[in-house]
């Protein structure tokens, strides 16, 4: 158990440049930001590219995008405590904190998505228990208490030894211990009992927190594409998946650029997880697809024709490709150790087995007509692949651009979900929706991005992350 | 208690846009100007829906708020900002509503309209019967629900009892050929309720069970 | 300060909020009491006034609220529209608010055409204007003064023609497309009536239209509109039949029962083709034909030329095969148009704008009219009848003086009605050419009045060059246009709910009406009544022009004409339906009740409800609407200069197919566009057309798609639509309600792109105005 003479593993050293580089990048994201919140709060939301039909854009699209990295984190912490899987041990406070600046993030977008910001308050006020967004609320707010709670359990002994140690910023940590003192054995099991009941209802929470939002779509019945049962289990999915792949990502930053000492099993470990996840999400997407192909019902054929075929088909199929194909393949081969000999002539061959198949289905790249576009194909499968695998970088490096990889995908996904219901299909004979996000808009994503970059570097620096063995 | 209704026939209907017109002057519903309207964000209550040009049916539609007696936008709501009266008018609180939009993607006709910006009326005095709506919040059709309160006010100081053809919405009084009848469902012999249940009537979006409260008529049998 | 019930109410509601509410600053209640007075007790009324958004005359009536305009609605009791109104009229509450719009008087300070002028003071203004025309008169130049009017009528139009004549100017010129109030050119030949007759469209059970948009931009959507409700009532009521004819679906073909598509230009073929029908199956009646018409069997003028009847030409000419091929209309439709049209009664046919619009406008007319001969409905109920006419009293006569009797005699500058243009009363669209030769005269002075010639002629921007060459030009526009940017002198006149209005009517369904509109508003800004300024201006003048406009103000003329309505024995002022109904029994009876004591009640209740009319149509009679010299109809005329005209194409060929400009230009009026293309008007900007619903602030062109492919063009591009004259850039609205090989655009354009940029300058022969049909163009992608 734990060593009570051991500090607890708190950055101490000067910023590293990479370190300085990432924070001023991200300053200046969020001043970018701030400037655009500031636009947006006097002109109204007319500074985005929302319109009608598309009355919800890419504020949504990453509200759910980060409730879903944000219950895919908790999962992560949660198999620790309540299943015992020591294997994470050492990123479990990791992925806690990312779980927790994702739900921030999330609520700030949710803000930023309202209309009357002024009148928010009115949610609690006024709140109608039937509407699913309170209920989203709600959950939300639960599950942010059931993390700061759990966050503070977890890491209480060893803020505890970091007040009591001699660093210039004890002052922090004393504040954060909430006055408690007991590094007693006793208090230390019973902590641990705590957190694993907390670990336990925090699984469930999870779980809640994503079927919910999956709700706020899935029950409107006006929305074909949305409207179905199938969404909250597929929101369950992707969530894991992307919670899994942006904590891959962030366990290999802070091992490479904040160079905390994280153990590199748990790297390895969060990739195989990553790996048996994507084939999962995968079958959900295609379970989706063959169901609502093989009906034909026009409606929502309409919707996943703009989805697949429409303005928005890059990004199905980057998502497709990118998303997963790509990243499922860089995956195996790193964690299988296949040797390039073996991996050049498999990508390749598998490959050109998919465009084959493109080919066959009658799939075609607008623009590039007969054969070259199916090269086309094969070669935006092979080469991602190939380049990361045949380029000079780590193991590790390489599985955190494969979770790079996922994490974009899954928000390409979140994008596929919320916008072509809302401009693919309507019930009566409206004109066609259009939706681009505005200049104005990216900067407010960005810019909220940026808080959460931010929170995570400083809490990264500043607080007790490392849970040791 | 009435249950107010609309009938619109689209035999009758030539796509003038009188209704769309006479809604915005009534109801203070302003022009959004050329760069907002490029972005498709024009706003009307009433609207005219070409139906040759896409899918659906044939023709011209006239749309306004089909107030479905059980209606999506007033379950979703979050703050209770879009509500049924109970004479079956969906209502739109403008100073309850906090802008989430979801009464607006929860409508399957695309029926409610957002206050991107602040849009000025183009007017010398706006309707002081009906608010302007500030940014913010969504915006709908209200069946005109200020000549029901003026009509009821009236008939109050009178002493007597409104009848229901003293309500009568802007759009049904503007349209030259008389394609739009109004008023209370829940009366048998009244005209709407006759035509409601006139064998050339539909309503759209019956597979979706909202039970709109406008109903069509077409002789030629339409589906959306 | 003059104590007005508002400012009491003002004080009172001062006084209470004091009293109630301690507590928030003094500036908080003054405004809150500010509010209250304003919002809980202004003077709220609705004014009877008459919109001037299109010429049909409907009846507003117009909130005002404190007196400034807050609302419009149909006139319940005005016989037009009945509470109805179509989507122009509410432009007008835009139009009064247009933040554009003159302040006052202006004077030109930069260069003709900079758009730089300086405010003058009225006095001033019409002091510099009345000693310029006077000077002129003195100089013998009275008929170098034109005056150039758009659409408008009634006493202010009659205003207009005393000052030209009394002045001396025979050169009172109007540009517009149609002219309601007078008979149309067909119906002055074929019929030789002198008043315009009506297609009495409620009561007909079949309408044959060519080209004609009934419900959306002809003589009165409202009107027509309510006749098509009845058409479609259900019920123990027949049930009205519909057909339009037409290249493009226009909305009034897409409501029709039946839209025929035709090959653009070929109506008159059609026409005659549905005549051959009728004749060779025996549909026509005869019995009319026989007695009422002449022209119908050969016949042989006074110098004993032998000419072909309608019969011959008919039978030898247009036998369905060949006019099927003409046309594209199939044999099939053109049989059952013709049996339709003569075996479904009462029918009418309806052809008066827009079928052709090219050099074979006349006869193309003249075709679709004679149809209505051959089936005989003239004099018919629900066919074509003769109005009432209203009895205003007449007016003093005008005084011309030696000086105007001289100059009276000189040439019209526009040579409307000799020459080329015999027939035409007005040929504005020949005015530029003139003006820029100096031929027959140089023009000394130019107003324009209600019209903006360099944007709404296709000879317009000729105009804006040949204006460099009047000395003075004059114009009464309230709002910045292209043509008041020319001008000398701006006299900003009043908008049109701001004003005394009047309007008869006489052209619709055989009543006859006369409308009185109160201003509905106090003048926004230092405006004044161009009607009001015509007799400032007399007064200066002064001599025989003062003594034929002696009048104080715009009102006087109306109570003085008005009294004639007083005093005949037939119609009332507008009231309820059940009043109406009573008086309409009483009078089946022969009785009738004088409503008012004396005239000034009659004017008061006039201003109240809005108008007066006759509900008693003319009685169904073929005598009063044939007014030729022998009492028929005449299916061939002679023109004055003696051609002899008569149904059919003109011998002109259709201009050939051309390489370079492949597509024909149509143009249409939208329901959307009022008078003066109403820019302005930001409600009618954004939501042009229900069948464009993407396009805002903006105009399209409609392309049949196999136009747009050959064209390169998709549906939403950006494209130019160029002619051997111009270009304009517009939209692409690709759809299947445009005949190949033509390409439609609304007339009126916005956001730039007006189409009479790219219209040929031609002349029509027998309107005056442009050929808006016929000019060649081409398409592609911007």
């Amino acid at each position: 158990m734990h060593d009570e003479a051991r500090p607890p593993l708190i950055l101490s050293g000067p910023f590293a440049w990479k370190e300085v580089a990432v924070l001023g990048a991200m300053g200046v994201l969020l001043a970018v930001g701030l400037v655009a919140y500031a636009q947006q709060l006097t002109t109204g939301l007319g500074v985005t590219g929302l319109n009608t039909p598309a009355y919800w854009g890419l504020y949504i699209v990453n509200f759910v995008f980060f409730i879903g990295l944000s219950a895919g984190g908790i999962i992560v912490a949660s198999l620790v405590h309540a299943f015992g899987i020591r294997e994470f041990r050492s990123v479990a406070r990791i992925a806690e904190l990312m779980a927790i600046s994702c739900l921030v993030l999330a609520m700030m977008f949710i803000l930023l998505d309202l209309g009357r910001p002024d009148r928010m308050l009115f949610l609690l006020r006024h709140g109608r228990p039937q509407s699913p967004l309170v209920w989203d609320v709600t959950v939300v707010n639960s599950y942010l208490l059931i993390g700061l709670t759990y966050a503070y359990f977890g890491m209480r002994a060893d803020l505890v030894r970091a007040a009591a140690s001699p660093s210039r910023r004890r002052w922090l940590h004393r504040i954060l211990t909430l006055g408690y003192t007991d590094l007693s054995p006793r208090a230390l099991a019973r902590d641990h009992r705590l957190l694993r009941a907390l670990a336990v209802v925090g699984l469930f929470a999870a779980v809640a927190l994503h079927t919910v939002t999956a709700w706020i779509l899935g029950l409107v019945k006006a929305r074909p594409g949305w409207h179905g049962a199938i969404i909250a289990p597929l929101f369950i999915v992707s969530a894991t998946v992307s919670g899994v792949a942006l904590l891959l990502v962030s366990v290999v930053f802070c091992r490479r650029v904040l160079g905390l000492p994280l153990e590199p099993r748990a790297v390895r470990g969060l990739g195989t997880l990553l790996t048996a996840t994507i084939p999962i999400l995968g079958y959900f997407l295609f379970a989706e697809l063959l169901t609502v192909m093989y009906a034909g019902e026009p409606a929502a054929m309409q919707v996943f024709n703009e989805m697949m075929f429409g303005r928005y088909a890059p990004v199905f199929w980057g998502n497709l490709v990118l998303g997963l194909l790509v990243p499922l393949a860089i995956l195996g081969a790193t964690l299988l150790d296949v040797s390039r000999r073996i991996a050049v002539p498999a990508v390749l061959l598998s490959s050109a087995a998919l465009a084959a198949g493109a080919a066959a289905l009658g799939l075609r790249v607008p623009g590039v007509e007969g054969a070259p576009g199916y090269v086309l194909i094969w070669a935006v499968i092979a080469a991602p692949v190939l380049v990361v695998l045949l380029a000079p970088m780590g193991t590790e490096t390489r599985l955190g651009v494969a979770g790079a990889l996922v994490v974009l995908g899954v928000l390409a996904e979140r994008w596929n979900i919320v916008i072509p219901p809302l401009i693919g299909h309507a019930h009566l004979p409206y004109p066609r929706g259009f939706y681009a996000p505005s200049g104005t808009e990216l900067a407010l994503v960005l810019g909220v991005y940026a808080v959460g970059g931010l929170l995570f570097a400083f809490s990264a620096r500043f607080l007790p992350l490392v849970e040791h063995e | 208690m009435p249950l107010w209704g609309m009938v619109i026939d689209l035999d009758r209907c030539t796509g003038c846009q009188a209704c769309a017109f006479a809604c915005m002057a009534e109801n203070n519903v302003p022009a959004v100007g050329p760069a907002e309207a490029a972005q498709g964000r024009r706003i009307a209550w009433m609207q005219i829906l070409d139906g040759s040009s896409g899918h659906g049916p044939d023709g011209f539609i006239p749309r306004p708020c089909f107030h479905c007696d059980d209606a999506p936008c007033t379950h979703v709501c979050p703050v209770d900002a879009t509500n049924r009266t109970p004479e079956g008018l969906i209502a739109q609180v403008y100073t309850r509503c906090i802008g989430c939009r979801y009464c607006m993607v929860a409508c399957p006709f695309d029926a409610k309209f957002f206050n991107w910006r602040r849009y000025r009326m183009a007017t010398l005095e706006p309707n002081p019967d009906v608010s302007i709506r500030p940014k913010g919040v969504v915006e709908k059709c209200t069946f005109c629900h200020h000549r029901l309160q003026r009509a009821r006010e009236r008939a109050r100081t009178e002493r007597r009892e409104m009848a229901a053809d003293e309500y009568r919405p802007a759009c049904m009084e503007t349209c030259p050929t008389g394609a739009i009848v109004f008023g209370d469902l829940s009366d048998a012999r009244s005209e709407v309720a006759r035509l409601a249940h006139d064998p050339r009537a539909f309503r759209f979006g019956e597979e979706l069970g909202t039970e709109p409260k406008v109903t069509y008529l077409s002789r030629v049998r339409r589906h959306a | 300060m003059i104590f007005s019930r508002r400012n009491f109410l003002k004080a009172m509601g001062l006084t209470a909020t004091t009293a109630t509410v301690a507590g928030g600053t003094t500036a908080d209640l003054g405004q809150a009491s500010e509010d209250l007075a304003r919002w809980a007790t202004p003077e709220d009324r609705w004014v009877p006034s008459i919109c001037q958004q299109c010429p049909a005359g409907c009846g507003l009536l117009v909130r005002g609220l404190d007196g400034v305009v807050a609302g419009l609605r149909g006139n319940p009791l005005h016989p037009v529209n009945r509470g109805a109104l179509c989507a122009k009229a509410y432009g007008a509450l835009q139009l009064v608010a247009d933040p554009e719009r003159f302040r006052g008087p202006l004077r030109r300070a930069g260069d003709r055409g900079s758009g730089r002028f300086e405010p003058i003071g009225w006095d001033e203004a019409l002091d510099q204007l009345a000693s310029r025309l006077g000077e002129l008169r003195a100089e013998g130049l009275a008929h170098t003064a034109v005056v150039l009017g758009g659409q408008y009528r009634g006493l202010r139009d009659t205003l207009w023609q005393r000052f030209a004549r009394s002045y001396g100017t025979p050169n009172y010129i109007r540009a517009r497309c149609i002219a309601p109030e007078r008979p149309a050119l067909t119906h002055r030949l074929m019929q030789g009536v002198t008043s315009p007759l009506a297609y009495d469209l409620d009561r007909a059970r079949y309408v044959l239209a060519f080209g004609v948009g009934l419900l959306e931009s002809w003589i009165s959507p409202v009107w027509a509109g309510r006749a098509f409700g009845g058409w479609r009532a259900g019920g123990d009521r027949l049930r009205g039949t519909l057909v339009v004819v037409d290249s493009r679906r226009s909305l009034t073909a897409a409501a029709a029962d039946r839209w025929v598509p035709i090959r653009p230009g070929t109506d008159g073929v059609l026409a005659l083709g549905i005549a051959n029908v009728l004749l060779r199956e025996r549909l026509y009646d005869a019995a009319f034909v026989d007695d009422s018409t002449a022209g119908f069997e050969d016949w042989v003028d006074p110098s004993g030329r032998r000419h072909r009847g309608l019969r011959t030409l008919v039978l030898q000419d247009y036998g369905p095969l060949a006019v099927s091929e003409r046309t594209g209309v199939p044999v099939e439709t053109i049989a059952t148009l013709a049996r339709e049209l003569a075996r479904t009664r009462p029918a009418v046919v309806v052809g008066e704008r827009g079928p052709a619009f090219g050099p074979d406008d006349l006869e193309t007319r003249m075709a679709i009219h004679a149809l209505n001969a051959l089936v005989g409905n003239l004099g018919m109920e629900g066919g074509v009848v003769m109005p009432g006419a209203v009895p205003l009293a007449a007016l003093p006569p005008v005084v011309e003086d030696e000086v105007a009797k001289k100059s009276l005699a000189q040439p019209r500058i526009d040579g409307a009605g000799g020459g080329a243009h015999g027939l035409a009363t007005d040929a504005a669209q020949a005015l530029p050419a003139r003006v820029a030769s100096g031929q027959p005269y140089p023009v000394n002075a130019l107003f324009l009045f209600a019209t903006n010639p360099v944007v709404s002629l296709p000879a317009g921007g000729e105009l804006a060059v040949a204006l460099g060459k009047v000395p003075l030009v004059v114009s009464f526009s309230p709002f910045p246009d292209e043509s008041s940017r020319f001008a000398d002198l701006i006299l900003p006149d009043h908008v049109f709910l701001e004003r005394w209005q009047d309007d008869p009517v006489t052209h619709l369904a055989g009543f006859a009406a006369w409308s009185l509109g109160r201003p509905a508003t106090r003048p926004r800004h230092d405006t004044r009544d161009t009607a009001d300024v015509i007799l400032h201006l007399a007064k200066r003048l002064g001599g025989s022009v003062g003594e034929s406009l002696a009048w104080e103000k715009y009102d006087d003329v109306l109570y003085e004409a008005a009294r004639g309505l007083h005093e005949a024995e037939q119609g009332y002022v507008v009231a309820p339906r059940e009043e109406e109904w009573v008086r309409r029994v009483q009078g089946q009876q022969g009785y009738r009740t004088p409503d008012f004591e004396s005239f000034d009640d009659f004017w008061d209740a006039l201003g109240e409800r809005g108008a007066w009319w006759d509900p008693a149509r003319a009685a169904a009679s073929r005598r009063t609407v044939l007014g030729t010299s022998t009492g028929k109809f005449h299916f061939f005329a002679a023109t004055p200069d003696g051609t002899i005209v008569g149904p059919g194409p003109a011998p002109a060929a259709p201009p050939d197919a051309d390489a370079a400009f492949p597509l024909v230009l149509s143009t249409y009026r939208l329901a959307t566009r009022p008078l003066g293309g109403g820019r302005n008007q930001p409600w009618l900007m954004e939501s042009p057309a229900a069948h464009v619903p993407t396009v805002a602030w903006r105009a399209w062109v409609e392309i049949h798609p196999e136009d747009a492919r050959r064209s390169g063009v998709a549906a939403g591009d950006e494209v130019w639509v160029e002619s051997a004259k111009g270009r304009m850039r517009v939209i692409a609205k690709v759809h299947d309600g445009t005949a190949p090989g033509v390409v439609h655009v609304p007339m009126a354009g916005v956001g730039g792109a007006q189409p009479n940029t790219i219209i040929a300058d031609v002349v029509d022969p027998t309107r005056g105005l442009g050929l808006f049909n016929t000019t060649r163009v081409r398409i592609r992608r911007a």
